[in-house]
C-alpha cells in the first residue's frame, strides 16, 4: 500500500482551500505526516528592482507567512507537522516545483473555477498542475459538510 | 488558487470595438485627417506635460513609491493618458480627440503590442537546458551569442532565452554582476540594432516606413564595431576575475546541454516573413475606421502573428514553458505602460512634426545648424533621452524632429542611423532604458546575484558605454 506521508497544499485564503486543508488532514495515513501548506504571492513589479524590490519582497513574505500561519492555527487540533512555505511567482509553477523540491506524495488543492472565458484563454492553477504534477492530484470543490466533519476535531 | 481576473480587459476590448463601430455615426465630416495633421502648430509646449510626467513616472515611482507603484502602476499610466486626453477633447473636440486615439491605437500602439506578444511568446517557448561551464571563453560565446540573435527574436526574446543559461553557467562564480552588466549592454541593446524586430523603436520606424533591411545595411558597421569592442573588454575582464577566483570549476555537470521547444525557432521565422511581407507587399487596399485609414498588409502580419503566437503556446510543452518561468507579467506591464505612453504622447509627436512652427521649435534647433541636421547631437540627445526615458518613444520623437518622412530620412542616411544608434545603443545606460534591461536584473536578483543600484549601474554605463559612445560619435557622426 503506498503510503501518503507528505501532503502538500497550497492555499489562497479562500473558503475553498480552507477546506482542502482540512480535507487533506484526512488523507495522511501514516505515523509522522507532513501537511506543507503553500501560498505563492504576485512577482514584484518588474519596473521595481534593488532594495525596494527586496523591501516589498520581504513584506508579501511577511503577509503570506502570516496567511499560512492562520491555516496552521486551524489544523492545530490535528497534531501533526505542519511546513508552512512561501513563494514569489506563478502558483501553476511553484506547486509543481514544491511538490519535487519536497517529494510530496499527493496534492490537494482547492478550486474556485474559473468561468469558460476565463479557462480557455488563460488556464486554470489547476489545470496546469494536473499537466504537470508528477505525483496524484485531489482537486476539491464545495465539499459537503461531512467531507469536513470529524477532521482532527476542527 | 488566485487568478488574475480577465474581465476588465475584455470589458476594454468590446469597448473599443463599440467605439469602433459608432464612431463613423459620430462623425461629424470635415477634414479630420487634416485637422490631425495641422494641430501641432496650435498646441503650446504645456501639452506635453502629461507625456513627460508619464516617462518620469516610470523613472522615478519605482524608486520614491514603491509600494504605491507595485499596485497601480496601471492607474499611473491611465491618469498620464487622460491628463492629455480628456483636455484636449474639450478644447479641441470630441471627434478630432477619438480621430487620435483611434489613430495611434490603430496604426502604432496594436502593431507595437502585438509583435511583441508575439515574440515574448514563441521566444518564451525556446529552452536552452543543461548547464555550461562559466569560463570567460564560454560567458563571451553566451553573449556573442546573444547579440547575434537579438536582432531576429528581439532583445526581449533573446535575453529572456540565454540569461537563466548564462547565470546557471556562472553559479559557481565569485564575481557575476560584470556578466550581467555586459549581458545587459550587449544582448538586451546593442545587438538588437539590426532589424525592426530587434527594438521596439527600430520597429516603430518600420511602421513609420524604414524599410526592413535599412538598419541591417546601415547600421551593421557601427554594431560590429561597438560590440567588438564590448566583447573584448569583457573577456580582458573576465579572464581577469577567473583568474583572481582561482580558475573554479562547478561542483558537478547539471545535464546534458539541449534545446526544447526548437520548432518555435521555425515560428520566429514565420515573425520575420511577416513583417517582411508587410513592408514589401502593398495590394493598396485597406479600410477606414473612424477616418483613419488601415491597410491590408498590416492587418494580415499582425493576424498572422497573432496565429504564430497561438500555435507556439498551443505545441509548446507544459514543461519547457515551466523551465523558462514563463509568464504573462512582464507583457502585462509593458502593454499598461505604453498605453499611457502612446496616449499623453500624441501632442509631443504633433508639435514635433510642426518643425518650426511648431512649439518646441527650441528642440528642433538644438538638432541643427544653419538648418542642416546635426547628426552628433542627434545620436546624443536621443541617446541620453532614452537612457532615461523609453527608447521607443524617444525614437518616435526625434524620428519626427528630423521631418517624419521616411523615404528622405533614408536617403540622407547620417539622421536616421544616429537617431537609430542613439535610440538602441544608449537604451543600455540605465536599467529603465529598455525593457528587458530590468527584466534581467530582476531574474539575475531572483537567482541571489546582487546586482547594482540604479546609479552603480550607471557607473558601469558611464564608465564602460560613454567612451565607446564618444568614439562612435568620431566614427560615424561627424
Amino acid at each position: 500500500m503506498i503510503k501518503i506521508e507528505r501532503v502538500l497544499v497550497p492555499v489562497d485564503g479562500s473558503d475553498s482551500s480552507r477546506n482542502a486543508a482540512k480535507y487533506a488532514t484526512h488523507l495522511l495515513n501514516v505515523r509522522n505526516p507532513v501537511l506543507y501548506l503553500l501560498h505563492v504571492y504576485e512577482p514584484i513589479n518588474m519596473t521595481i528592482g534593488g532594495d525596494e524590490a527586496a523591501m516589498l519582497r520581504a513584506e508579501e513574505q511577511a503577509k503570506s507567512m502570516a496567511m499560512l500561519e492562520d491555516y496552521k492555527k486551524m489544523l492545530e487540533p490535528c497534531g501533526m507537522r505542519i511546513e508552512l512555505i512561501a513563494r514569489e511567482g506563478r502558483p501553476g509553477y511553484d506547486i509543481l516545483d514544491v511538490q519535487e523540491e519536497y517529494d510530496c506524495d499527493l496534492i490537494v488543492i482547492g478550486s474556485r473555477g474559473l468561468s469558460a472565458l476565463e479557462g480557455v484563454i488563460m488556464g486554470s492553477v489547476v489545470t496546469h498542475v494536473l499537466q504537470g504534477a508528477q505525483c496524484p492530484v485531489l482537486v476539491t470543490r464545495n465539499l459537503r459538510h461531512k467531507y469536513l466533519q470529524g477532521a482532527c476535531g476542527i | 488558487m488566485q487568478q488574475r481576473r480577465i474581465w476588465p480587459w475584455v470589458a476594454a476590448l468590446l469597448g473599443v470595438a463599440l467605439l469602433g463601430g459608432l464612431a463613423p455615426a459620430w462623425a461629424a465630416g470635415g477634414d479630420l485627417h487634416h485637422a490631425a495633421e495641422e494641430i501641432g502648430k496650435e498646441l503650446g509646449a504645456l501639452w506635453v506635460i502629461p507625456f513627460a510626467c508619464m516617462l518620469l513616472s516610470i523613472a522615478v515611482m519605482p524608486l520614491t513609491v514603491p509600494h504605491f507603484w507595485h499596485h497601480h502602476y496601471g492607474k499611473v499610466a491611465a491618469f498620464w493618458g487622460l491628463a492629455f486626453l480628456v483636455p484636449f477633447a474639450l478644447t479641441h473636440g470630441f471627434d478630432l480627440a477619438l480621430y487620435e486615439v483611434v489613430h495611434t491605437a490603430l496604426l502604432e500602439y496594436i502593431p507595437f503590442i502585438i509583435l511583441l506578444f508575439s515574440l515574448f511568446t514563441i521566444a518564451g517557448g525556446v529552452c536552452l537546458t543543461g548547464s555550461l561551464v562559466g569560463t570567460p571563453k564560454v560567458n563571451a560565446g553566451l553573449l556573442l551569442l546573444g547579440t547575434i540573435l537579438a536582432s531576429w527574436m528581439g532583445t526581449t526574446g533573446a535575453a529572456m532565452l540565454l540569461i537563466r543559461p548564462l547565470l546557471r553557467a556562472i553559479a559557481h562564480r565569485k564575481y557575476k554582476v560584470h556578466t550581467v552588466v555586459f549581458f545587459i549592454f550587449l544582448v538586451a541593446n546593442i545587438g538588437g540594432s539590426l532589424t525592426p524586430l530587434g527594438d521596439p523603436p527600430l520597429f516603430l520606424g518600420f511602421l513609420k516606413g524604414v524599410s526592413f533591411f535599412w538598419t541591417t545595411v546601415h547600421l551593421f558597421v557601427p554594431m560590429v564595431v561597438l560590440a567588438a569592442i564590448l566583447l573584448t573588454l569583457y573577456l580582458i575582464v573576465d579572464t581577469v576575475l577567473f583568474n583572481k577566483e582561482g580558475r573554479p570549476t562547478p561542483p558537478e555537470a547539471k545535464g546534458k546541454l539541449g534545446l526544447e521547444g526548437t520548432h518555435n525557432l521555425l515560428l520566429l521565422g514565420g515573425v520575420v516573413g511577416g513583417v517582411l511581407m508587410s513592408g514589401m507587399w502593398n495590394p493598396g487596399t485597406g479600410f477606414d475606421v473612424y477616418h483613419v485609414h488601415v491597410e491590408l498588409q498590416n492587418v494580415v502580419r499582425d493576424i498572422l502573428l497573432l496565429i504564430l503566437a497561438g500555435i507556439s503556446l498551443k505545441t509548446t510543452s507544459f514543461e519547457t514553458r515551466r523551465k523558462n518561468e514563463f509568464d504573462w507579467e512582464p507583457i502585462r506591464e509593458v502593454a499598461k505602460l505604453f498605453a499611457g505612453i502612446f496616449l499623453s504622447m500624441i501632442p509631443a509627436i504633433a508639435i514635433l512634426r510642426a518643425g518650426e512652427e511648431g512649439a518646441l521649435r527650441s528642440i528642433i534647433a538644438l538638432v541643427s545648424e544653419n538648418g542642416q541636421p546635426n547628426h552628433a547631437m542627434y545620436f546624443w540627445l536621443t541617446g541620453v533621452l532614452s537612457s532615461f526615458l523609453d527608447n521607443a518613444p524617444t525614437y518616435l520623437v526625434f524620428f519626427n524632429t528630423a521631418g517624419g518622412d521616411a523615404q528622405v530620412l533614408m536617403q540622407e542616411v547620417t539622421t536616421l542611423l544616429a537617431i537609430s544608434a542613439g535610440a538602441v545603443f544608449m537604451g543600455a545606460n540605465t536599467y529603465i532604458g529598455n525593457a528587458p534591461n530590468f527584466m534581467v536584473r530582476s531574474i539575475a536578483e531572483s537567482t541571489g546575484v546582487k546586482m547594482p543600484s540604479f546609479f552603480g549601474y550607471m557607473a558601469w554605463s558611464i564608465g564602460i558605454l560613454v567612451p565607446c559612445f564618444i568614439l562612435m560619435t568620431v566614427l560615424f557622426f561627424l
